[in-house]
């Protein structure tokens, strides 16, 4: 069998033995999904590839730690959620410190951009309780069910659907809010 | 409306999105969601989310693989194996040996041309009418001046049988607003690709990359010759197949944008011709992200 056709368990235990082309098959597996979470949650390309390199920097470093009680693009999806959030925590904080440097006018409308709010849809997910952004992304967009969202957050499959029903009834309500039903799309 | 029910619909709104579902559950779901304002709500949510797709570029990849793996000290020189032109079998192609004749003469670069004139020469080659009309909406401007100066008056088939003219890499200065379409049959009916000739040797790319590139950027005026450079260094680090043949700033999109717009030909093989090509369209002072691509086979 090719090592492209191996399961994700296979070229993991690879990956464990220093296979870094079986690492990089893992990559090319699920770098679009990766992308597409970090992109919904960072409103940016340029900020999307950012977090995607660095989730899957943080998944090579702790694939000790993967227990393998979930998928591999369960757990990798959960990386791109927290690496998306870092970074636009990160950016958030340089635009917050390079406003109290300057008071040119419209000057905060550049800042919204550094931090990665780009979209309406961008801006309306930022305002979601963080589980519920989660939650939401890594069902809706990674496809992840139910079940493993709870064994992986560790809370009760009740609350995660819960939280996926209310993140999007936020969603919408924020966007109408907006003025839009739909989110606006990058131009870069 | 029960507890049950919003749970039941709330669900089934990804499979109802996918239409994955039984037909009888998504008949459910379709009356559900037109008595509840709730689960409608929920579902505008959901559709907003998957509303845009965006998504990785080839480029974006193989610059993906190659940071990721030095930053954890797992390069090991073999290229991405993706079923990808860029980054394919780059490793084996860079010891392939060279045979050059007609890559020289194939070197032609479009003479401003972006914009129309060239698909109004290459009309013979199917629906050149469309093309012609289109190029001119995208570009404003098209003439049969424009057509001769530009020497693609020839048929196709004549165009590549003939003996080419050596190189001569010139860069267009400005081209105007350009469309899609316009780039696309810029493409695949102007001259530099179409006249390309279709014999050239992959093993022959090497040492004529570094050359073609120089005479680019020789051309370009002092603005995007850094860019230039830059750009397309960098894609030809990834793509050992590839040669820069064509370059143009333009104004692209709507609303306009300044671009810069790259051509290579390239070979998806390790043995055999160049015969396939792509234009990539760069933010103008930027190599991140070009915003978008095409490409396909060099005619015939």
């Amino acid at each position: 069998m090719r090592p492209e056709e191996l399961p994700d368990e296979e070229l993991l235990d690879r990956c464990a033995r220093g296979d870094g082309d079986a690492f990089r098959i893992l990559m090319q597996r699920h770098e679009d999904r990766v992308f597409a979470i970090a992109f919904r949650m960072t409103g940016s390309r340029a900020d999307a590839f950012d977090a995607t390199q660095e989730a899957f920097i943080a998944a090579y470093r702790r694939l000790g730690t993967f227990r393998r009680d979930a998928a591999f693009s369960t757990w990798m999806y959960r990386i791109a959620v927290n690496a998306s959030h870092d970074l636009l925590r990160r950016r958030k904080r340089a635009a917050t410190d390079e406003l109290t440097e300057t008071t040119e006018a419209g000057h905060r409308a550049s800042v919204e951009d550094t931090a990665g709010l780009r979209t309406d849809l961008g801006r309306a997910l930022a305002e979601l309780p963080e589980d519920h952004r989660e939650a939401v992304l890594l069902h809706d967009l990674g496809g992840v069910p139910y079940d493993e969202i709870a064994s992986l957050t560790g809370v009760a499959l009740g609350t995660v659907k819960s939280r996926i029903s209310r993140a999007r009834r936020r969603l919408a309500q924020l966007l109408e809010q907006e003025g839009s039903s739909a989110p606006s799309k990058e131009v870069t | 409306m029960s507890r049950t029910e919003h749970e039941r619909c709330s669900e089934a709104l990804t499979g109802y999105l996918d239409a994955s579902l039984e037909d009888d559950e998504a008949v459910w779901v379709t009356d559900h969601l037109d008595t509840c304002p709730e689960c409608r709500a929920e579902m505008a949510g959901l559709q907003a989310l998957r509303g845009s797709e965006e998504s990785l570029t080839e480029v974006d990849r193989a610059r993906l693989h190659r940071d990721v793996l030095h930053e954890l000290g797992l390069m090991t020189g073999a290229p991405a194996a993706r079923p990808s032109p860029w980054g394919v079998r780059a490793a084996q192609l860079l010891g392939a040996a060279a045979t050059v004749a007609l890559l020289l003469g194939g070197l032609v670069y479009l003479g401003g041309n972006l914009g129309g004139g060239d698909d109004a020469d290459m009309g013979g080659a199917g629906d050149g009418a469309d093309a012609l009309q289109d190029a001119e909406s995208d570009a404003g401007r098209t003439t049969a001046e424009e057509s001769d100066a530009a020497g693609g008056a020839a048929p196709q088939s004549e165009a590549l049988s003939k003996d080419v003219p050596p190189p001569e890499a010139t860069y267009q200065a400005h081209l105007g607003t350009v469309g899609d379409r316009a780039l696309k049959q810029t493409g695949r009916r102007s001259r530099p690709f179409t006249a390309f000739p279709t014999n050239v040797e992959v093993g022959a790319v090497a040492e004529y990359r570094k050359p073609f590139l120089d005479d680019l950027v020789a051309q370009a005026p002092d603005e995007v010759t850094d860019q230039l450079r830059e750009c397309a260094t960098e894609v030809l680090a990834q793509v050992p197949t590839a040669v820069a043949t064509y370059a143009a700033p333009a104004d692209y999109g709507d609303p306009p944008r300044a671009v810069l717009i790259i051509g290579f030909a390239y070979s998806f093989t390790e043995q055999g011709f160049l015969d396939q090509y792509q234009m990539w369209i760069y933010p103008r002072g930027s190599c991140d992200f070009p915003t978008n691509y095409i490409g396909g086979r060099i005619r015939p």
